[in-house]
């Protein structure tokens, strides 16, 4: 039925399309009538509903021709939307752009120059190979064009050229013809040209900036608009100037520019001011004192988005100077109608900027988002509370108070956020807590005790069971309906609760606890309530004073949260200031995908018409070649375990994490085998029976890359490798990373030895795979 | 830099696409599936109410998007972007669509798509930003608009009530091109308005927790010819860093900062409060201008589970002039449970009104008479004590 559907709907389209065509042909006929004066034409609407079509999904590629034909027209809209369709459809029907080029060819002679503009965008961004001639010989006239309008549209031109075909571009002294535009009296072009060079020069870190260049776009800066500003001042942050003399020029002539109504500009500077006074701390100091009004104006200004980034970027600064804002921190009370995102940063800010003498009035304030309706928000914010009353103490007992009060609300979702948070008041500070904790049967009902909150319930209940004469009844009726509570957390404190009640109120307790021990220890699901149990059972049965000795110590030493991580700021760059990484909170490298260098982008490919583009010729000469038994390879003392499986977002933490770095090289020379002959298929084959698995592999024709990676038997030590294999210099660059399972906890570990080992076992294994008979 | 914005999605709260434009081609065919799935997750994870925050990172592709009068305006970017340049860029897109099209909503959206195509291409050309500048945009751009019919802005302007911040200023909804072939003369007509944003808050033994005004002056001009507009604001204003607050200025109106458009000339502003305007066609805020009142009082007594809450509301514009629809809206803690008002001032044209599934209370003032004083009581029951800010807003 469901193919049926979808061959009507197929016929449906095919028809609609073809509708489409029959009607512009019609039309041309009306074109011809209408342009003796008026503009608008007829076909206009039925190009706009081609375009539709084409948006919804549909093959309207029929139409080329005719949509080629009703470009050459003097309605202008109709030709910005043919050459919009052009443009889009350009790759699927190749064969017909030359169709297109006679257009092309006129409109680039047209007196307007938005025609002439128009005509050589939508030329350059078809990714047509066979035009690229065309296109540098279209854009050398255009670069030097009387328009303002067509020589800023060339430049960007020059940037898609240069995707299309990075050598032609680099050949065609295009560069010096770019450095050139930098001295146009338009600053459109200027800012286009900077913009080209900054990308097609990208592997030598964008346009060279000299003393010359930035002085003379910091005399013109005004004359860009908004956009191009950024553009400049973000250029501008790769110039180092020469002294001190020279700095203090630039941070004079740029400081208005913090007053720019674009937060983009203002960012761009406050980030070349903080380059600049790099290392000058009175200085330093001085411009974070300079930027604080500005930023404080976007917080009250921006729109939620720009208010969300200010946020972040404020953290980031707070990082490096930790007085920023201090006294300022009402700005990060929330405001009405603001989104929850919003909110969630503020409350980080005001955690780190709450000091002796504010922390009380910011508690005070996030006590008022508690109870709103957003129940994440309420969540961060009890959590808020405790880190900051955590690090402030003269706060600690004003924090309880008002958890206490809050739990009088009824409302579940507090209950358990501060129940949970109670627990670490608990170890915290026992003394201060115990005696408010007389609430706990009043409320218990509110709690969702499936939840974090759960197992801290428990917990807070047998530490103050001999107080509370409900406490065995409340623990007896959750056992009655235990089936409810079926996470292993609450089971496990289950457990240790009520041994701990039992021990203290043994008549009450017997009977539950025998219960309760019956029940887990019949578990078979999780084996660590069926293990905790019977190890309760044992101790019990045997040594009831060792019990008590274990039990009663263990009342403040449960899960001791460690206070350290809270504070823990986010590791945010100040170098990499006014770019997403402060948004994301971990520097470009993490997240930018450079294509070749994430293993994640390689597809693993296993069929082998991925080598059908290359030349298979020389295959009989490796027949002669002695196979070598892939088990001479193996066997030291070092062997890798066979079963070792890892997923793609594990290798990739390794790959980020392990810090044992060895870079090697194996030349291929002497195999005389045609590398090309390989395919992927075989060479992973070799490693697996190694023992070293593929994580990723594939390569764009003249070099393979690999991503493998192995694990000692018997240990948690992995070693990761990336391997590049130059069919045309014959060499494999391999780049080798081992670590422990667990990244940071064992950097200290010797791992020489497995290094050395495995660059060996590696090296034998890359050739014996080019030695071997396919 | 590169500003690489790869292409621009704008979407109805519906989850449609309505407009897309990929300007480098090098991202997936399914990136805005990728993005209508992790909004469709979000909602039914935490409702419709609130918005994800407004970037996230799916393989190296970077989603930055704002929420624009119920309308998703999104960046699609491989390079690592200034945040801060890109949001910049598409607020400046939706108000350069509202010039162009009148107003913003899905349906001018729809009707419009061409314009909008033609607009962004001009504004954008493979990622790099050329232009935002009206004037330049209005040479560029041929594709008349399609003015959206009257019933519509109904549509809109709930659309408005939803999205968070202070919304646009509405001075006209006309969009800055006319037909062509219309032979009609162009009215040569300046909107400005004078947008503010109050914001105070009390603690509940009555003391203020903070109260702030966020204030625009912004612009529309139809003028022919763009010449240039003097705007002067009261001459006792001080800004707050100058800290001169021993002269006798002390009960002027104190700004904290404020900044300027790039069309305006602030040079005579520190001293005769005087800006020149060289205004281009269409909407520019020209002036972003936040400073603190001192609030009147409000009182809260009672048992813990009632309140009561005094608001007085005093205008301080001349005596001939009235404020027009005053609104007043006083969030309650979630606790309410019902409340009931007394002691207006006897005038007919005001109301309050409560809703008790967002425990608001709205207080609406037809016609504020310059000089006068309004005030309401409000008693509010509670199913518990109230112990939390409870957070007003004009």
């Amino acid at each position: 039925m469901a193919s049926g559907k979808v061959s009507f709907l197929g016929h449906q389209q095919n028809r609609e399309v073809a509708e489409l065509g029959l009607r512009l042909k019609e039309a041309s006929e009306n074109v011809t009538i209408n342009q003796m004066g008026v503009q608008q034409s007829v076909k206009r609407p039925i190009i706009k509903k081609v375009l539709e079509t084409m948006a919804a999904g549909m093959d309207v590629s029929p139409l080329f021709g005719e949509i080629v034909k009703a470009a050459s027209t003097k309605d202008l809209v109709q030709k910005k939307l043919a050459y919009m369709y052009i443009s889009l459809q350009a790759e699927q029907n190749v064969d017909l752009v030359i169709l297109a080029v006679n257009t092309f060819q006129n409109d680039l002679q047209n007196e307007n120059p938005f025609v002439r503009g128009l005509a050589l965008r939508t030329l350059c961004s078809m990714r047509l190979t066979d035009y690229v001639p065309y296109m540098l010989k279209s854009l050398s006239h255009a670069l030097i064009d009387s328009s303002a309008y067509v020589r800023k549209t060339a430049l960007i031109s020059c940037v898609k050229l240069f995707h299309l075909a990075p050598k032609e571009v680099l050949d065609a002294s295009l560069i010096d013809q770019l450095y050139n535009t930098l001295r146009d009296r338009d600053p459109e072009v200027v800012a286009n040209g900077i913009a080209a060079l900054n990308e097609i020069l990208r592997s030598e870190g964008g346009m060279t900036i000299n003393a010359n260049i930035a002085h003379y776009l910091l005399q013109r800066l005004r004359e860009f608009n908004e956009w191009h500003q950024c553009l400049v001042l973000n250029t501008l942050i790769r110039y180092k100037p020469s002294n001190e003399d020279e700095k203090f020029d630039i941070l004079n002539s740029l400081d208005n520019r913090l007053k720019h109504h674009n937060s983009g500009v203002q960012l761009a500077t406050i980030k070349i001011f903080i380059k600049l006074t790099e290392g000058i701390t009175e200085i330093q100091q001085d411009v974070y004192k300079r930027i604080k009004e500005p930023i404080l104006t976007l917080l009250s200004f921006g729109s939620p988005e720009i208010v969300y980034s200010c946020l972040e970027h404020i953290i980031a600064l707070m990082n490096s100077s930790h007085q920023f804002l201090r006294e300022d921190y009402k700005y990060f009370y929330r405001k009405v109608k603001e989104p929850s995102f919003v909110t969630l940063r503020k409350l980080e800010i005001l955690e780190i900027i709450a000091t002796e003498k504010s922390s009380k009035d910011i508690i005070y304030e996030i006590s008022g988002y508690i109870t709103g309706k957003d129940k994440l928000i309420t969540q961060r914010s009890i959590e808020s509370i405790t880190k900051i009353s955590f690090r402030i103490e003269s706060v600690f007992s004003y924090s309880l108070e008002i958890f206490m009060k809050l739990l009088e609300t009824g409302i579940d979702i507090i209950i358990s956020s501060i129940i949970t948070m109670l627990e670490e008041f608990m170890n915290e500070s026992p003394e201060k807590v115990e005696s408010s904790l007389s609430v706990l049967p009043l409320i218990w009902t509110s709690i969702d005790l499936n939840s974090k909150a759960g197992p801290a319930f428990l917990n807070l209940l047998a530490i103050i069971g001999y107080e509370i004469p409900e406490a065995p009844y409340i623990l007896e009726s959750l056992i009655e309906d235990l089936e409810n509570y079926p996470t292993t957390p609450f089971r496990l404190q289950l457990l240790d609760s009520t041994v701990t009640l039992f021990l203290l109120r043994p008549a009450e307790c017997c009977g539950m606890l025998l219960k309760l021990l019956k029940i887990s220890m019949e578990q078979t699901e999780t084996l660590d309530i069926r293990e905790r149990a019977l190890f309760l059972y044992r101790l019990l049965q045997n040594d009831i004073e060792k019990a008590k000795e274990i039990f009663t110590y263990q009342r403040y030493a449960s899960k001791k949260i460690s206070n350290n991580d809270n504070f823990n700021m986010k590791n945010k760059h100040l170098f990499e200031f006014n770019t997403l990484s402060i948004l994301y909170g971990k520097p470009s490298e993490q997240f930018v995908v450079e294509l070749e260098s994430i293993p994640g982008l390689f597809s693993k490919r296993k069929d082998a018409d991925f080598f059908s583009s290359l030349n298979l010729h020389n295959i009989s000469e490796s027949d002669e070649l002695i196979p070598v038994q892939p088990q001479n390879v193996v066997k030291d003392e070092f062997t890798l375990s066979s079963t070792v499986s890892i997923d793609d977002k594990k290798f990739k933490s390794y790959w980020e994490g392990f810090k044992e770095i060895y870079e090697f090289e194996v030349s291929l020379m002497d195999s005389s085998v045609s590398l090309i002959q390989l395919t992927l298929n075989d060479i992973e084959a070799v490693f697996e029976e190694n023992n070293i698995m593929t994580m990723a592999s594939g390569g764009p024709g003249d070099f393979i890359k690999l991503f493998l990676y192995a694990q000692e038997t018997g240990s948690h030590i992995l070693m990761l490798c990336g391997i590049k294999l130059d069919f045309n210099s014959k060499m494999a660059k391999v780049i080798m990373k081992v670590g422990h399972e667990t990244i940071h906890e064992v950097q200290i570990m010797n791992l020489t030895k497995h290094s050395e080992y495995f660059s060996q076992y590696l090296t034998r294994c890359i050739k014996f795979c080019f030695n071997s008979v396919i | 830099m590169f500003v690489g914005l790869h292409d621009q999605v704008s979407r109805s709260p519906i989850s449609d696409v309505l407009i897309l434009r990929d300007f480098r081609h090098d991202t997936p065919q399914d990136t805005p599936g990728l993005l209508l799935d992790r909004l469709k997750t979000w909602q039914k994870d935490h409702g419709t109410e609130q918005d994800p925050p407004p970037i996230f990172n799916v393989d190296g592709l970077h989603f930055l998007f704002a929420n624009i009068q119920g309308l998703y305006f999104v960046c699609i970017t491989k390079f690592n972007v200034s945040p801060f340049m890109t949001y910049e860029l598409l607020g400046r897109v939706a108000t350069l669509i509202k010039d162009f099209c009148g107003i913003l909503s899905e349906e001018s959206l729809r009707l419009n798509s061409s314009l909008v195509y033609e607009l962004l291409d001009e504004i954008i050309d493979y990622g790099y930003v050329q232009t935002t500048s009206t004037d330049r945009l209005k040479s560029y751009v041929y594709e008349d608009p399609i003015q959206v019919k009257r019933e519509n802005i109904l549509m809109n302007s709930l659309a408005k009530l939803k999205a968070p911040g202070t919304s646009l200023g509405s001075s006209s909804n006309r969009p800055i091109t006319h037909s062509r072939d219309e032979k009609s003369v162009k009215p040569n007509d300046v909107f400005i308005d004078v947008i503010e944003r109050l914001v105070a808050s009390f603690a509940s033994n009555g003391m203020t927790v903070r109260a702030e005004i966020d204030g625009s002056i912004q612009v529309k001009s139809y003028l022919q010819g763009n010449p240039e507009i003097r705007l002067g604001l009261n001459s006792n204003i001080v800004l707050e860093r100058d800290k001169d607050m021993s002269r006798s200025d002390r009960y002027g109106i104190v700004f904290d900062d404020y900044k300027f458009h790039d069309s305006v000339d602030p040079t005579d502003f520190e001293e005769h409060k005087r800006m020149i305007i060289f205004p281009p066609e269409g909407e520019v805020t020209i002036m972003n201008l936040p400073f603190r009142v001192f609030p009147s009082v409000m009182r809260v007594s009672g048992y813990p589970n009632r309140m009561d809450v005094t608001i007085r509301i005093r205008t301080d514009i001349p005596e001939d002039r009235f404020a027009n629809k005053c609104t007043l809206t006083v969030p309650l803690p979630s606790v309410t449970q019902s409340i009931s008002n007394e002691n207006m001032d006897g005038s007919n044209d005001q109301s309050v009104q409560y809703d008790n599934r967002i425990k608001n209370v709205i207080w609406t003032i037809n016609n504020l008479q310059g000089g006068t004083e309004q005030s309401i009581k409000i008693k509010i029951t509670g199913s518990a004590s109230f112990s939390t800010a409870a957070e007003f807003e004009s």
